[in-house]
């Protein structure tokens, strides 16, 4: 016997709380399209993990880290990733990951053998000419960007949900170029170009994602993001600008410089403290325009069947940065972990679903995925932010 | 949009299961999302499922069963090799039909895993004390092959940036102390120093403007002095014997050294670290750099301070300026804990107490010597006045 198609076991939310969500008002980043399934969304993601486990996890891995010199860290990643991935509960079932410490150390030493060759020709263009350096720090750009794509593919191939992988279609050098592209249209209109180069790289990325056999669309436009991300970018630059002009940092630096004492020393800390604390207030405003981001990415997000959307709010994403921050610097680092979590919970809480998926006809792809794992960020001490 | 015009037959939200007492499993056949219900049963060392009408829907081994980390429904196993089947354990009830079943995969698992890692760290280690016994000699090896010439290049290069972080500056430019007579008068004493020393290296020690009190030797002979020092100094035996420690860093290539080993430590802990060992992680690799390297620079000043001694002996010049010294410099640390006593002077290097202990030591052991005044009055009298 067959369950039926909607025969999901739906873990997530309650009723009355669902109830209690459908009073808000409707989402204004979304165009339309919610119409033509039933309005009533469901929480999407139930996510499980406890900061306390992952706290195990990671001590656990901390400590056989060190006594591997270093080399049980490619394992610590993946422990670390199968905890986030299986506590991911979508629909009633976990996601899985199935990459191994193995793609990534094949996938580590080979970009570690580019980037010999990268530093070889760097050391080279330096000794040529100091000024050159700045020519090679731009080419980390371009392979940055072609690294980005690579990663989500890797890590989309090594996802499964119900037995049935995700995917990324199209070239990483295609990627490379379209955004190489926008990162110069946004040089040059200062900014300006930011959220249509979001666009154009959205579709770009979410339009070549794939479940099973079925495709992922990206169908949201430049204009509900303008004018939020316009007043985040005036409060940043006129709260960062009057910091910089109100705490004389540049006329406290150039006394340091010429006379380095300890009172000149510290009249420049102290400067530049003010001068972080002015752009930390402008950042705030940068809040409001990142949960408009994420709604708007999130129901523009088009996959058959069904309708996403977020109720993400900025002040949950000011609170959970805020509290996060102190949660970090109370516990000198060690309550990481429950940062993590406390983030997770809040991201994919906030996703809801409308429709259903046709699980019989949902096969899995005929697609190729990469025999080898994201050596890039692993060797620049960042991980994956697209 | 292609993406659209896929099969669009279900428009209601999910609606609880009617399957009954099956609902606790669900398996995938890896073909397509579907879940289909099933009821396993384990027989010898097999794992059974079948649909809740009895029907045959696969059998596994229980040996090609691999167990998530965490067994807290949902949760799914999977069986290798991969072709996507999968069987998702949905709730409590469930996992307590199949748990003692999975023990004994588990335990075998765990104890598999444990022999690799045991294996694995063992040889880990041994390649790490055979690295950490011979990581002194590979760097001396490389830095053998740097020609002096570089190696001079280099330090006028090093002491140039060193001399823009310490110095006052006039139109962004670093104050020299210039005074030709005291530059005439330290050269005399420089010169009496070096010609005591059997090294390839020509000293040039220059004297730069700033209230920080330090002294600096670059690789290959170039030795800065801040006017700061200069002050603190009450003779010209005090003076004579740090910078005769500078220039044992030199001649026993302490800097160069010094900079082969960070650069293949930080090379190394690239290397092995990556990323992602998160704030611990990153902390405890700088923390252990930081150790290391200040270890090593522990080894160079004890070695320095050796070597200025028996320079001084060399010489003729009272060694006991340089315990003097440093007997200053430990009252000021005492009374004055300021940041810079320890950037300046302190940091990296061994207690002050303890250098001193040591050359007192080899002073009563090979007899320090009083020598005659390393410099004229006037001479000193000019050194100490070279700022103006």
């Amino acid at each position: 016997m067959e369950l039926k198609d909607d025969d999901v076991l739906y873990s997530g939310g309650n009723a009355a709380e669902l109830d209690a969500l459908h009073m808000h008002p409707p989402i204004g980043e979304c165009d339309g399209d919610g119409d033509v399934y039933s309005g009533i969304y469901r929480q999407l993601v139930q996510f499980t993990g406890s900061g306390w486990e992952l706290f195990k996890i990671w001590i656990v891995n901390f400590l056989l880290t060190v006594i591997t010199f270093g080399i049980y860290h490619f394992w610590a990643k993946v422990k670390v990733r199968k905890y986030l991935w299986s506590h991911t509960v979508v629909e009633g079932e976990p996601l899985e990951y199935t990459g191994t410490a193995e793609e990534l150390v094949i996938g580590f030493l080979m970009v570690a053998g580019v980037l010999a060759v990268y530093g070889i020709a760097r050391f080279m263009l330096e000794r040529a000419h100091l000024g050159l350096s700045v020519v090679a720090e731009l080419a980390l750009l371009p392979l940055w960007l072609f690294a980005t794509y690579r990663t989500l593919r890797y890590r989309l191939t090594r996802t499964r949900w119900r037995g049935i992988r995700f995917n990324l279609s199209g070239s990483a050098w295609k990627y490379m170029f379209v955004a190489l592209g926008q990162s110069l249209l946004n040089m040059l209109t200062l900014m300006l170009w930011y959220p249509k180069s979001r666009v154009v790289l959205r579709k770009r990325v979410i339009g070549n994602m794939w479940y099973g056999n079925r495709q992922f669309g990206f169908t949201g436009t430049a204009r509900p993001l303008y004018a939020t991300y316009m007043v985040a970018l005036a409060g940043v630059v006129v709260l960062g600008a009057a910091g910089a002009i109100g705490s004389g940092v540049y006329k406290t630096f150039i006394e340091f410089m010429d006379n380095p004492t300890q009172a000149t020393s510290k009249a420049y800390l102290s400067a530049m403290l003010i001068c972080y604390g002015c752009l930390l207030l402008g950042g705030l405003f940068s809040y409001w325009y990142q949960a408009v981001l994420i709604r708007w990415e999130i129901c523009n997000t088009r996959f058959p069947g069904v309708q996403f959307r977020s109720r993400i709010t900025w002040g949950g994403l000011l609170w959970l940065h805020v509290s996060n921050l102190l949660l970090i610097l109370c516990t000198l680092g060690f309550a990481a972990p429950w940062a993590t979590i406390r983030s997770l919970r809040l991201y994919m809480h906030t996703v809801e679903v409308d429709g259903s998926l046709a699980y019989a006809h949902l096969e899995k792809d005929g697609q190729a995925a990469p025999k080898y794992g994201e050596g890039f960020f692993e060797t620049f001490d960042v991980d994956l932010a697209m | 949009m292609t993406v659209f015009n896929t099969i669009h037959d279900q428009t209601m939200p999910a609606a609880p299961s009617s399957a009954g007492e099956s609902a606790g499993f669900r398996y995938y056949d890896g073909n397509s999302a579907q879940p289909h219900a099933v009821v396993p049963q384990v027989v010898g060392t097999h794992l059974r499922l079948a649909s809740p009408s009895g029907d045959h829907v696969t059998v596994w081994t229980l040996e090609s069963i691999r167990l998530p980390d965490s067994l807290r429904p949902p949760y799914t196993l999977t069986r290798r090799p991969d072709f996507g089947e999968r069987l998702t354990v949905v709730d409590e009830a469930a996992h307590a039909l199949l748990a003692p079943h999975l023990k004994a995969v588990r335990t075998r698992a765990r104890r598999s895993s444990f022999r690799k890692w045991a294996w694995a760290s063992a040889a880990v280690w041994l390649l790490g004390f055979l690295f950490w016994l011979a990581f002194p000699s590979l760097i001396d090896g490389a830095v053998a092959f740097v020609p002096l010439k570089t190696e001079r290049r280099l330090g006028e290069d090093v002491r140039d940036k060193v001399s823009v972080l310490m110095a006052k500056k006039k139109d962004g430019d670093v104050i020299w102390c210039r005074n030709a007579q005291g530059v005439a008068a330290l050269d005399r004493l420089v010169d009496r120093l070096a010609a005591a020393e059997d090294s390839p290296y020509t000293f040039s020690v220059k004297v730069v403007d700033s209230r920080i009190m330090n002294a600096f030797a670059a690789p290959g002979g170039a030795i800065l002095v801040t006017s700061a020092l200069l002050e603190k100094a009450q003779s010209e035996e005090e003076l004579a014997g740090v910078l005769a420690h500078e220039m044992g860093h030199v001649v026993e290539r302490h800097g160069l050294r010094s900079m082969a080993g960070v650069y293949s430590l930080q090379m190394l802990g690239t290397v092995l670290f990556g990323s992602d060992g998160g704030f611990m992680g990153d902390a405890t690799r700088g923390l252990a750099m930081q150790m290391t390297s200040s270890s090593w620079n522990r080894d160079y000043e004890r070695a320095a301070d050796a070597h200025a001694f028996a320079l001084l002996r060399k010489v003729g010049i009272s060694t006991a300026g340089l315990v003097s010294f440093f007997q200053r410099l430990e009252q000021d640390a005492a009374g004055d804990r300021s940041v810079f006593a320890y950037l300046g002077m302190l940091s990296s290097h061994p207690d002050t107490g303890e250098r001193i202990s040591t050359l007192q030591t080899l002073a009563s052991e090979q007899g320090g010597i009083m020598g005659a005044a390393p410099l004229p009055q006037a001479d000193w009298d000019a050194v100490q006045n070279i700022c103006n």
